[in-house]
This record gives C-alpha cells, sequence and structure tokens, in this order.
C-alpha cells in the first residue's frame, strides 16, 4: 500500500563519500552557543552554524556564490574579539567561542538593520517581494522597533530604474547592494557586465550601459535578491506568497528535468520557482522553464475537433471523436499503422500509447528525435542517458562536448559545468560549433572528424584528455543523427572505452534533449521517423509531436492522422482528428530526465476545457476500440509501468547501465565521420523558443527579440522589448 | 508643583479614608512598596502528563462527513517542503507535511470565483508533523495510501573568503 | 341629508350616469373585467403606446389618477409599460401631465421599454465579459504577440 522513494546515494556521491573520509583533515572543535561541534577546518562560522542548526541572518552570503561579507548582518560575537566577525567569511579555529544571540550580537543586528533600512523606500505594499522578503523577514526578528532617520530633513536616496531586459524588472531603489546578483551574473551565468558603479552611497548596480541581461540563466537573479529589486515582470503585481499554494513538479522544457515548484492560486498557474535539488539544477533554472509557462494560457486546444468534408477542424464532443478514431483504428491493418511521439509527454502515455498499437499488432511507434540503432541502438541503456550523472560533472577534470551546446540546450548542466571550471583545473575541449560559451575551451573543430585526432592523441587536449583522471565526454543526441551519427557513437564508445579502464567514470554520457525522449526510448519507442517513410502509413497518431518531422507528403494520401496534444501547432494542424490532452503542470507524470532519474511530477491545476490527462484519452481509444488496456487508475498504471521498466516506479535515484562492453562489441567504428556536427542552438536567440509551449510565450517572443536586437547593437538607446 | 502638590493630597486623603473604614472587613490593604514578586511556577497548577488517546480508524473515517468520493482511493504525498528559492531561511523545512493528490478546480459560472468538488482540498495547508511517522499514522488512520518523499538535506560545502584572491585559481574575483 | 341621499338612491344614480359615459352595460363590464374599476374621469392625454391617462379629483389623491392600457395588452397590462414622462404625473411626483409641462429628456435616453424579465425570450442573462483565463486555439491561428 505505501511506497517508500528513496533518494539513495549516487555513486558519485558514494565515491566523493569515501575519498572524503579517506583523506580527511583534523576536524577542528568549535563551540556555538556552548554546543561544541567538530567541523572541517575549512569551513566559515556560518556554515557551522548551519550544521548545528543555527540560522544566522545575511543578506549578501549564498550557499552557491562567492563569499562577499559586504551586508554585515552575519555578525556575531566571538570570544576574544572586540570586534564583532562577520561569520560568513571568518573560517573556524580550534578553540573558538561563538556567541549568535548575545546582547552584543543582537545590538549589532540592530544597528546594521537600521542602516539598511535608512535608504529603502517604503515600498511593501507595492513591492512583489512582499511576503517573501528577507529584508521584511529580518527586519521584525533582529531590527529594532524605531529608526532615528529624520526623512523631512535628511531624506532618502533614490536610484534610476535600469532596463535589462523584458524578463526582469528593476526597482534599484530597493537595493541593498549585497551584490548577490552581481556575483551571480559574474561567476554563474557569465556576464560579466553586470557590476556595481560607484562608491558608498552612491553605489549603483546595473550594466553602466543600459544592456539586455544576456544570459539564459538571467531569471535566477530574480530568486537571490533578497528584497524587490530584481523582480520577475511577467509575475509582477499578480499575487502575494501566502495566497499561492506551492506544487512541487518537474520542469520538462529541458532534458535535466529540474525540480521546479508551481506557484498556484485558485486553479491558475502563476509562476514557476526552482526547487533546490543538489544532484540535477541545485537551484538554478533556466530562464524559459521558468518564464515559458505563460505559453500555457494561449493557443491551447480544448475540445475535441474532427475534420469535417469540407477539410475544416469544427469542435465535436468525445463521444465523436473516440467512436470516429476508434474505427479507423480497426479498419486499418497493422502495417498502416504508425505513432509518433514528441518530447513533452510523460511515461504514462507513451506506455498507454505503445500498449494501444500492440494490442493492434503493431510496433511502429517512434520518437520525433532520432537515434543511431547500431551498439545495440536503445536497447542498452547506457548507448542513450547520461552515464556518469549531472552532478558528477564537477568531479570532471577534463570535459569534451561533442557536437552539443549545453548553454542553450540543458543550462543548468551548464551551470555546473561552469561550478567545476571555476573550482577546479578543468580543461574543456569544444567539438561542433564556436559559439560563445560560459567558460574557456579548446576548439577542436566543426567536424566530427575531430574525435579520430582525440582517439589518436594528435594535440594539446588529446593529451590533457588522456591522462585526466576523471574525463568526461557529453555528445549531443542531435549529433548522432543517421549513417554518421552511428558512426560517432561507435569512435566515442572506443575512445571512452580507452579512457575509462580503471576510473571510475563511464566517460560517454549522452545529452538528450527532450524530456521525453530518454522515457521512450525506456519504454521501447524506435527513434526516428525514418520507419514512417518506408512503408505508406495510412493511419498515423501524433502524441505531441510538433516539431514538424512528419507531414503529409511522406505518409499515403488518405492518410488518417490523430493528433493528441495541448497547444495547436504544426501536428494540430494536419490533424484529421484532435484530441486535447493535458501539459505537463496539468497531470501527474512520470519523467526520465537524461541521466535515467525517474522522477514524478505533480499537477498544479487541471486541465483546462474539456481536455483530459494523456494516458486516460488513450485508455478510453482503446475501450471504444474493443481492446481494452487493463488499467484503469493512476496506480495500475504505474504498475504496468513497474513491469516493463522497474527504475520508472524508483523515483529520484540514479541506477548505472551495465552492458557498457557490449554496447562497444555491437559499435559500428568503420564509416566516415566527417560530418559538421554543430549544434542548431548557437546564439541566445536561439535557446528561447524550441519547444511548443515557449513557441506560445509572449515572454518568450519578448526575450528573443530583445536577444536579437541585442546581437545587433548591443548599445541601443532605444527600449529595447516590447511593451509589458 | 501644583501637580506634586495635588497628588500629595490625594494620597492623604486615601490614607484618610482607608481610616475611615470599619475594623468590620478586615480587607487587606495592600500598598505598593509592600507588593512581593511571586514566580509563576507558584501560581500555575502543576502540569499533569499528557496521556496520547488512542482513535481507531474507523471512527475518525465515518464521522467526519468527506463524500467518499472524495475520501476513498486518494494519494498522499508525505515529504518535507523545499526551501523557498526566494528567501534564505531554513525555518520551513523543518516539518512534515502531507499533500492530496490536486482534484479538479472549475470556474463558477456566477461570479468567476474558482470551485471544487474536494473538501480536502486544503489539508496541506496548515497540518504539519513533527516526524514522518506521525504524518504516516494520520494517513493510515484516514485510509489514504502515501508516497514518503526522503528529504533532500541541506548540503554544506565549506567555503572560505580567501579563494576570492587566489592568485592561481580561477576563483579570483577581478571586481566587485 | 336629504331624502335621496338618505335612501341611498344617488348612489344609483351616480352609477347610472357612469354607465352612460363609459357607454352600455357591455362596456362597463369589459372595463369592469379589464381594470377591475369601473370609473370615468377626464382624459388628461395619451402617449404613443396607446395608454391613457385620467383624472378624476372626486376621488381622494392616491386614486384620482390613472391610466388605462390599451386594448392590445388586454390582461397583460404592467406597470412598467407607463413611460416616465407620465409616470411622474401618474405617482403625483409632478403636478402637471407631460402635455401641459414638455418633460426633460437628453439626446442620448433610449425609448422606453417595459420590464422584459418575464419574458423567456427577452429577459438578459447575464453574461461575463471577461477575457477567459485560457484562450482557445482556433485552427490556422497563429500566435498573437503584440
Amino acid at each position: 500500500m505505501q511506497r517508500i522513494v528513496r533518494g539513495v546515494a549516487t555513486k558519485a556521491q558514494q565515491q566523493r563519500q569515501l575519498s572524503a573520509a579517506a583523506n580527511a583533515p583534523k576536524k577542528v572543535e568549535v563551540f556555538i552557543d556552548g554546543k561544541k561541534i567538530l567541523v572541517d577546518p575549512g569551513m566559515t562560522i556560518l556554515q557551522a552554524c548551519a550544521l548545528v542548526g543555527v540560522d544566522i541572518p545575511r543578506f549578501c552570503y549564498h550557499d552557491r556564490l562567492s563569499i562577499a561579507g559586504n551586508c554585515r548582518m552575519c555578525l556575531v560575537e566571538v570570544e576574544k574579539s572586540v570586534k564583532p566577525v562577520a561569520s560568513c567569511a571568518m573560517p573556524v579555529m580550534n578553540g573558538m567561542k561563538v556567541k549568535t544571540n548575545s546582547d552584543f550580537v543582537r545590538k549589532a543586528r540592530e544597528g546594521v538593520m537600521e542602516f539598511m533600512l535608512n535608504n529603502h523606500p517604503l515600498d511593501c505594499p507595492i513591492c512583489d517581494q512582499g511576503g517573501e522578503c528577507d529584508l521584511q523577514d529580518q527586519a521584525v526578528a533582529f531590527g529594532s522597533d524605531r529608526g532615528r532617520l529624520q526623512s523631512r530633513l535628511d531624506g532618502k536616496r533614490a536610484v534610476e530604474d535600469k532596463d535589462i531586459g523584458p524578463l526582469v524588472k528593476t526597482v534599484m531603489t530597493r537595493c541593498i547592494q549585497c551584490t548577490r546578483c552581481v556575483r551571480f551574473a559574474n561567476e554563474v551565468a557569465a556576464f560579466p557586465d553586470f557590476g556595481t558603479t560607484g562608491r558608498g552611497q552612491d553605489l549603483q548596480i546595473g550594466t553602466y550601459v543600459e544592456k539586455f541581461f544576456a544570459s539564459e540563466m538571467s531569471g535566477n537573479i530574480i530568486d537571490i535578491c533578497p528584497v524587490g529589486a530584481l523582480t520577475s515582470k511577467q509575475y509582477a503585481f499578480v499575487a502575494r506568497p501566502w495566497e499561492t499554494r506551492k506544487t512541487e513538479s518537474v520542469d520538462v522544457l529541458d532534458a535535466t528535468g529540474s525540480n521546479i515548484v508551481l506557484t498556484h492560486r485558485t486553479g491558475e498557474l502563476l509562476r514557476v520557482i526552482p526547487k533546490i535539488n543538489d544532484d540535477i539544477n541545485e537551484e538554478w533554472i533556466g530562464d524559459q522553464s521558468r518564464f515559458a509557462v505563460d505559453g500555457l494560457k494561449v493557443q491551447r486546444l480544448l475540445t475535441p475537433m474532427i475534420r469535417g468534408a469540407d477539410g475544416q477542424l469544427k469542435p465535436a464532443s468525445w463521444e465523436e471523436a473516440l467512436f470516429t478514431v476508434a474505427a479507423k483504428l480497426r479498419e486499418t491493418s497493422a502495417e498502416q499503422k504508425a505513432a509518433v511521439v514528441g518530447g513533452l509527454n510523460d511515461v504514462e502515455s507513451l506506455v498507454a500509447l505503445k500498449d494501444l498499437f500492440n494490442r493492434f499488432n503493431s510496433e511502429n511507434v517512434m520518437t520525433e528525435e532520432e537515434f543511431p540503432e547500431t551498439s545495440g541502438g536503445s536497447d542498452i541503456r547506457a548507448n542513450y542517458i547520461f552515464n556518469d550523472g549531472i552532478a558528477n560533472v564537477e568531479n570532471a577534470d577534463a570535459i569534451l562536448l561533442v557536437g552539443t551546446n549545453p548553454r542553450f540546450e540543458a543550462p543548468t548542466l551548464n551551470a555546473r559545468i561552469r561550478k567545476s571550471f571555476l573550482y577546479s583545473d578543468v580543461q574543456i575541449g569544444v567539438i561542433g560549433s564556436e559559439s560563445e560559451l560560459n567558460y574557456d575551451y579548446d576548439y577542436l573543430g566543426a567536424s566530427a572528424k575531430a574525435i579520430d585526432d582525440v582517439l589518436s592523441g594528435k594535440g594539446e587536449f588529446a593529451k590533457t584528455f588522456a591522462n585526466a583522471k576523471q574525463p568526461l565526454i557529453i555528445v549531443g543526441a542531435q549529433a548522432l543523427k543517421g549513417e554518421a551519427g552511428a558512426a560517432i557513437l561507435g569512435k566515442l564508445q572506443q575512445l571512452a572505452d580507452k579512457l575509462s579502464a580503471g576510473k571510475n567514470v563511464q566517460v560517454l554520457n549522452v545529452l538528450q534533449r527532450w524530456a521525453g525522449q530518454t522515457g521512450a526510448l525506456d519504454v521501447g519507442y524506435k527513434a526516428g521517423t525514418a520507419a514512417l517513410r518506408k512503408t505508406p502509413v495510412k493511419f498515423l497518431y501524433l502524441l505531441g509531436a510538433d516539431e514538424g518531422k512528419v507531414n503529409k507528403s511522406n505518409l499515403d494520401p488518405q492518410a488518417f492522422i490523430v493528433y493528441q496534444g495541448h497547444h495547436g501547432d504544426a501536428g494540430a494542424q494536419i490533424a484529421d482528428v484532435i484530441f486535447p490532452g493535458a501539459a505537463y503542470t496539468e497531470k501527474d507524470g512520470t519523467y526520465v530526465n537524461t541521466e535515467g532519474r525517474s522522477q514524478r511530477g505533480y499537477p498544479a491545476v487541471s486541465p483546462p476545457g474539456e481536455a483530459r490527462v494523456d494516458w486516460k484519452i488513450i485508455r478510453a481509444v482503446s475501450e471504444v476500440a474493443g481492446k481494452s488496456l487493463p488499467y484503469n487508475d493512476l496506480k495500475e498504471i504505474r504498475q504496468r509501468l513497474n513491469e516493463i521498466a522497474p527504475h520508472l516506479a524508483r523515483y529520484r535515484d540514479i541506477e548505472p547501465s551495465p552492458f557498457i562492453k557490449q554496447a562497444l562489441q555491437l559499435a559500428q567504428t568503420s564509416g566516415s565521420i566527417d560530418v559538421d556536427v554543430s549544434p542548431a542552438l548557437r546564439e541566445l536567440a536561439d535557446y528561447y523558443q524550441t519547444n511548443v509551449i515557449s513557441r506560445n510565450s509572449r515572454s518568450m517572443a519578448q526575450a528573443k527579440k530583445a536577444a536579437l536586437e541585442n546581437k545587433e547593437n548591443p548599445y541601443a538607446e532605444a527600449p529595447i522589448h516590447a511593451r509589458l | 508643583m501644583l501637580r506634586t502638590s495635588v497628588s500629595r493630597c490625594f494620597q492623604a486623603t486615601n490614607t484618610a479614608l482607608r481610616s475611615f473604614s470599619s475594623g468590620k472587613d478586615n480587607l487587606p490593604v495592600t500598598r505598593s512598596h509592600e507588593a512581593k514578586k511571586i514566580d509563576v511556577n507558584d501560581i500555575l497548577e502543576t502540569k499533569s502528563p499528557k496521556v496520547p488517546v488512542n482513535v481507531s480508524s474507523d471512527e475518525t473515517m465515518d464521522i467526519g462527513g468527506v463524500p467518499s468520493a472524495h475520501q476513498e482511493a486518494r494519494t498522499a504525498r508525505i515529504f518535507r517542503p523545499a526551501r523557498e528559492a526566494t528567501q534564505s531561511p531554513w525555518g520551513n523545512t523543518k516539518l512534515w507535511r502531507i499533500e492530496l493528490d490536486n482534484r479538479q478546480r472549475w470556474e463558477n459560472p456566477l461570479m468567476g470565483w474558482s470551485g471544487t468538488a474536494d473538501p480536502l482540498s486544503n489539508v496541506s495547508m496548515d497540518l504539519k508533523f513533527a516526524t514522518k511517522e506521525d504524518a504516516i499514522a494520520f494517513c493510515e488512520k484516514n485510509r489514504w495510501e502515501f508516497d514518503i518523499e526522503e528529504p533532500h538535506e541541506r548540503q554544506i560545502k565549506p567555503k572560505n573568503y580567501g579563494q576570492n584572491f587566489a592568485w592561481n585559481r580561477r576563483t579570483r574575483i577581478g571586481t566587485k | 341629508m336629504s331624502l335621496k341621499a338618505w335612501l341611498g338612491i344617488d348612489k344609483l344614480q351616480k352609477f347610472q350616469q357612469i354607465v352612460k359615459e363609459i357607454g352600455g352595460v357591455r362596456a362597463v363590464l369589459r372595463k369592469r373585467y379589464l381594470m377591475d374599476v369601473t370609473r370615468v374621469g377626464t382624459l388628461v392625454g395619451n402617449d404613443k403606446y396607446g395608454n391613457r391617462y385620467y383624472e378624476n379629483n372626486e376621488y381622494f389623491v392616491p386614486r384620482n389618477r390613472w391610466v388605462e392600457f390599451p386594448d392590445k395588452v388586454w390582461l397583460d397590462y404592467d406597470a412598467s409599460q407607463v413611460p416616465p414622462e407620465w409616470h411622474s404625473w401618474l405617482h403625483h411626483i409632478t403636478d402637471s401631465p407631460p402635455t401641459v409641462q414638455e418633460p426633460l429628456t437628453q439626446k442620448f435616453s433610449l425609448d422606453h421599454k417595459e420590464n422584459t424579465s418575464i419574458y423567456a425570450d427577452k429577459k438578459y442573462i447575464p453574461y461575463s465579459t471577461t477575457r477567459t483565463k485560457v484562450q482557445a486555439w482556433t485552427p490556422g491561428q497563429k500566435p498573437n504577440f503584440d
């Protein structure tokens, strides 16, 4: 009856723990408020207190950014020190006695808070951060009840608002100059144009010359800012945090499966903010994941539609649509049926569709995205997942990126590569396009021929790569297309095999572009729509397939096309019958990310109009067509998932995939790999609208426009975004 | 000076009036300088230990009054909430919560307000549990199925201020 | 009191007079059926809907002014069929009828309409004029970002 979902330590974590234990430095003894703890000597007092459970107030300190120590709110009293000590910066020393709640500390905090509020505008009623504002909470908890500012006589300073794009709203008067955004921009997002100008009271934060915050992680400065200086333009003046409900779920707009929290109220989704998951996305999510949710309110399929005799799609009832489709399903023979799925689907609907087709003796179920069939194809799991785990990127010594631009394909993975670039001596090489990445890299060429060079040890990077203790190859799923893709995969597996000897990393990792792809391959879908073109297809079932890989010319002229999805895009245009499905925020779904980690998404709102949850529609079709599928509710279909692939029911774990040697044996290593593996997403403007939800999103359209204008002329005087 | 003289007058009258009281009342006359501070614990009664009351699961279920369509076959998710990304404190992440599956919400045609048929839609709002076992017991009492999510513990990786100035590492910060 | 008044004959005579003014027993019965009263008065005016307005100051003040609806409406008469300018005279809000003193009208005033909420086909049912929260896709429609 109960099901325990575990978060067992991944292999990488276990390995780190072991190594940490093996060469752990001698711990130092610290007394915090009388409690004694033993900590590693590299820690700061604030972190040591956090270990005990004492949360010291702070504004500028952030777990994932470098230490600044300029807000002074974290002051604590250390015995034998006359002055209070900034606990975020001071490292612990043996025998240190720290008091975090003495009168001295309280007075210090009240003083700091008073100074901070002296120049802060009285914007709480109109500020979006009200209710989730660090300054408000800390003023109540640690500030004094009165201030001494004579605002009639001295006044408060005011700062002009800076325009940094259509996504982030700035009210710089509210800024308390904690510089978290500056450190984030410089360290994590690699946008060094964001900084501080002036000193003291005249310190202003911005880009100095008005510029677009050209980074795919720009939305994270909204979360980071402790006050309402940087807020979301999409969410401005929409809601207060206490009237919203939060549902934790998973993001499907890219393949990393970042954990998100859906904020909703009275059945309306308001915004998406990240949820901390140290294994996948830390605390960040990309701009698309954050802002594209306004695309879920427009261009939705709300009723089933049937194309009438005049060729126009007209709304119909569920009965009519289901009976029409079921009749056609029964009429066509098994070889003439096919199903094509897109990349935003949950595994439940994929399983239901495959089961439906199998009951009609058809195996013609495929994904839009291609994957080679050599090396065991999608039968051997290690071929198509991110074998080492996203968290392990931090431990890498050398990274080779082949045919992928992780900056725009998986921004949170890229943030990890950037993190490892900053904190260690990792060397990065890129085979593909020479686009602007967050880190310095060796460009090895656009053609995949360069893999041969690395294999044979030619070139500087190849030597570093061969000698690295933890090398990593990240290949984009897009580079593995067609004949050449098979050969590239084979060559990379050879290289990985050579390098992983004696090390505990798999080395070869495939970065998928679509959230539903790994799940589809796990469940048994064929990759790529090539099979469609071999035999004429009379009945085509499109499940969210909107990337235009299938059009009418590939099919029989009298083909009957059914489209099941949530937006009216390319797929719905060519369909004969449309079933309205639910988007990822509206259904319980299981999603497998590119690491092979299965995660659960929960619904925040109900599917709008007459739309229904996807797998239930397919179950209804099966019932009407006469071959009912054996599951009626969520529990039963999850049992079916468990039958097919047990990892789908074991949430939040990565499981290592075996049979790598066998994959190598089946690999195709001959054949020319002299193809251009430049990824499709090369610059920021390409990033914003890559899937059906973000193509329909106004925020993303505005951001794309701003990015294009920025490319042309970064210093344009005119407003650089469309109206709010 | 007028004020002090008036107050003195007042005090004198009070004392004088008291002397007019007959001895029959025997009321205690407390003067402010005689008041003694008594400890709170002396006044309060001793606390009796709390005895947990065992309620059988059938009982709570049946007297609840929830329509069976919304009480049976519900799945609860037992978890510790994630830290709000917009704020730094970890205070709200300590207690366990239950979240039931979100049921349908629609727009009421009269006023456009949000309607739902689910009387248990607000169960997660204020219900917090100290331990996982308490939450499990609650779910079992209500005969809901449950999934437990192991909490993500906060990872504290040592950091140090000196790396901002390291001469040979990429963590060197050139600007503010 | 005169003998006639004592015997009540003057009431009968009055009734005879009323019957003569209305125009016969059939007309009196018809009027009784439609209006529930049998009374005569001076015709003060007509309006464009066919309502006739009468006044007879022999009756006490609230009941000295009345309206007779046209035969077209028969028994479906309704107080809301009286237009505003006559309504004010009829309900003693003002002294002079619209025939004596022109009522103030505005350029933008609509024609008077009776209360249609009792007719199922003509009644007003409130509907939402706001945008729906989720907008549907119509075939061929591209997303509109302006």
